[in-house]
């Protein structure tokens, strides 16, 4: 293999599969029920729509 | 009048919901399409339209199934219902191509199956291209049908159907769920095991070479990004339904741009472990041959049933490679094509109130019967690769348009939906996301399908007979639109929620024009605790 072939499977793979391991990782490290703007709120309490969803028909 | 608690099903976990997602992104396309179009626009140096495509516009629309999928929790249909009254069709002409794309995917599943068998001792003999076209398939690429069963086929074919109602009438859970979960790590295991065999064929430095040698020249060239854009487009299996039905299984807190994020590049990761495994199987080839790359490179079907035979022949140990290959194809396949058919038993429970066995075996006879009658037969690769071109390029890059057009530009509702993906996930997205969907991903799909349609309409497809073009191909369009229309003309049943997310709006307000949320109770801004709903369930 040339030395450019070779320079550009492992960037590449450095990449993709880099990038897809921080992604996992990310994901791993979080906790559905506390992601997000809602934070640790429970949607049971909170209103089923807010007052602007029936407004904006 | 009171809210009725939507109690839709939902996948165990995160990892149930990953290994289906992934299961459905991993399919044929990503071993025998990938390494060709990598090749062909730029080599090594095609990677980077590639990712660019991937964060610019897979994974924003990938993120755009789910958040439709989650907020409106239904089937394609419904989710269009439920986001506008107007706009129901968009999910039926989303259901029939699933059907479509069902009926002849099988029997290519059928194909892997037999070549799996033949693998053993290679059965295709010295010359497999007349093994398979006149052999195997009988095929008859002019006439319109044919009587010509090819009774082998059909008998598999028929099995595949038994499978894939057997796993849609076990549910979401039992059935996909537990599925994808054994199956998606058999063939990460298979496809490594065959990557590995691959690299230590002779030669097969020689392919990884065509395959990763930068063409930097070629990233100048326009139709290299819109390739890359067609790739991360079709591979990912977005913008026709399919994601969107696996995110309405999702529990109500999930994280949806962290599990975008990952679904998407798993795809990739394993689309360039696909590119190595073949192409250091074509410089096997090449140099066994004493010819160049450039001259075996090839890709889907003939790269699948002519050419890795013919490698296989050469190669010490070909059948172990050769039941590696076929297999991994076919559990590629099959994964994929439980959760394309789910998106049409999830639109027939909806619709039809019908219980999820009853949907499943309904669905299943209605895919396998046009299934039998066209593709086991001397026409069926002909028919198959004209009804491909027509539905699984230009109609899937069509709705694609109409489907994200309508949401951002005719309904204005991205800013509502960002807020929704927000509400929920770790990723936040800023308004990148809504500039890639309203301009970025339109406009190359847009032009892709005015160049797709500029090439049939002068050039025609393949040579094939104009009448053949005509039936499986154009009449697909009023298949298509002709189906979806009478479809959503019929009646939801009377205890459907249609008006909004039926489960609240997460505290994300509707900012776009649609359909008003919360007609169905008397006072929309009561809690679902004291209204008494029990979504223990959905949490569990």
């Amino acid at each position: 293999m040339s030395t450019a072939a070779v320079i550009m499977m492992i960037i590449d793979l450095s990449l993709v599969w880099g990038l897809l391991a921080i992604a996992t990782k990310h994901l791993a490290s979080t906790d559905d029920s506390h992601t997000g703007t809602l934070g640790s709120k429970d949607l049971d309490d909170m209103p089923l729509y807010q007052p602007e969803s029936r407004q904006a028909s | 009048m009171t809210a009725q608690h939507n109690t839709r099903a939902t996948w165990s976990g995160r990892s149930m919901f990953l290994f289906a997602a992934i299961g459905s992104a991993i399919g044929l396309g990503n071993i025998w399409r990938f390494p060709y179009i990598a090749y062909e626009n730029g080599g090594g140096a095609f990677l980077l339209p590639y990712v660019v495509a991937l964060l610019t516009a897979g994974v924003p629309v990938l993120i755009l199934d789910y958040v439709l999928g989650h907020r409106f929790r239904g089937s394609a249909p419904l989710v269009w219902r439920r986001v506008s009254k107007h706009t129901e069709m968009v999910g039926w002409v989303q259901t029939i191509i699933t059907y479509i794309i069902a009926i002849y995917y099988a029997v290519i599943l059928a194909w892997s199956a037999s070549y799996t068998w033949f693998s053993v001792k290679l059965a295709w003999g010295d010359d497999p291209e007349s093994f398979f076209l006149k052999n195997y398939l009988h095929a008859d690429t002019t006439s319109l049908t044919s009587g010509d069963v090819i009774w082998s086929i059909a008998i598999l074919l028929a099995a595949v159907w038994v499978g894939i109602i057997a796993v849609m009438a076990l549910g979401v859970r039992k059935g996909t769920g537990m599925l994808s979960r054994v199956f998606v790590p058999v063939l990460i295991v298979l496809f490594l095991t065959l990557v590995i065999r691959a690299l230590f064929l002779e030669g097969s430095s020689v392919g990884l070479d065509a395959f990763f040698t930068p063409q930097w020249s070629a990233l100048a060239h326009p139709q290299v990004w819109m390739a890359a854009y067609g790739q991360i487009f079709y591979s990912l299996a977005i913008a026709f339904g399919i994601m969107m039905t696996q995110a309405s299984y999702l529990k109500r807190r999930s994280d949806l741009s962290g599990l975008g994020a990952v679904v998407g590049l798993s795809n990739s990761a394993f689309e360039v472990l696909a590119g190595i495994g073949v192409f250091a199987t074509l410089g096997f080839m090449a140099q066994a041959s004493q010819t160049s790359v450039n001259d075996v490179a090839s890709a889907g079907i003939g790269l699948a049933f002519i050419a890795f035979p013919t490698i296989i022949n050469q190669m010490p140990g070909g059948p172990i490679f050769g039941i590696l290959f076929f297999g991994s194809l076919f559990i590629a396949g099959f994964t994929s094509l439980v959760t394309i058919v789910e998106v049409v038993v999830s639109s027939f429970q909806d619709k039809f109130g019908m219980k999820r066995r009853t949907a499943a075996i309904v669905v299943g006879i209605a895919c396998a019967v046009p299934s039998l009658a066209l593709f086991p037969v001397a026409t069926g690769l002909a028919t198959l690769d004209i009804v491909d071109k027509f539905v699984n390029v230009l109609g899937i890059v069509a709705i694609a348009v109409i489907s994200i057009v309508t949401i951002s530009w005719g309904l204005g509702r991205l800013p509502e939906l960002r807020g929704h993906v927000n509400a929920v996930s770790s990723l936040h997205l800023g308004t990148w996301w809504d500039l890639s969907l309203k301009v970025l991903t339109p406009v190359i799909l847009g032009v892709t399908f005015i160049l797709e349609i500029k090439n049939l309409i002068t050039d025609g497809y393949e040579g094939y007979p104009n009448n053949k073009l005509l039936v499986f191909g154009w009449g697909m369009g009023i298949v298509l639109y002709g189906g979806a229309f009478v479809l959503s003309r019929l009646k939801w049943p009377s205890t459907t929620i249609v008006d909004g997310p039926p489960a609240g709006d997460f505290g994300v307000p509707m900012t776009g024009r649609g359909a008003p949320f919360g007609r169905h109770l008397d006072n929309p801004q009561i809690t679902p605790r004291e209204l008494g709903i029990d979504l223990a369930k959905e949490r569990s």
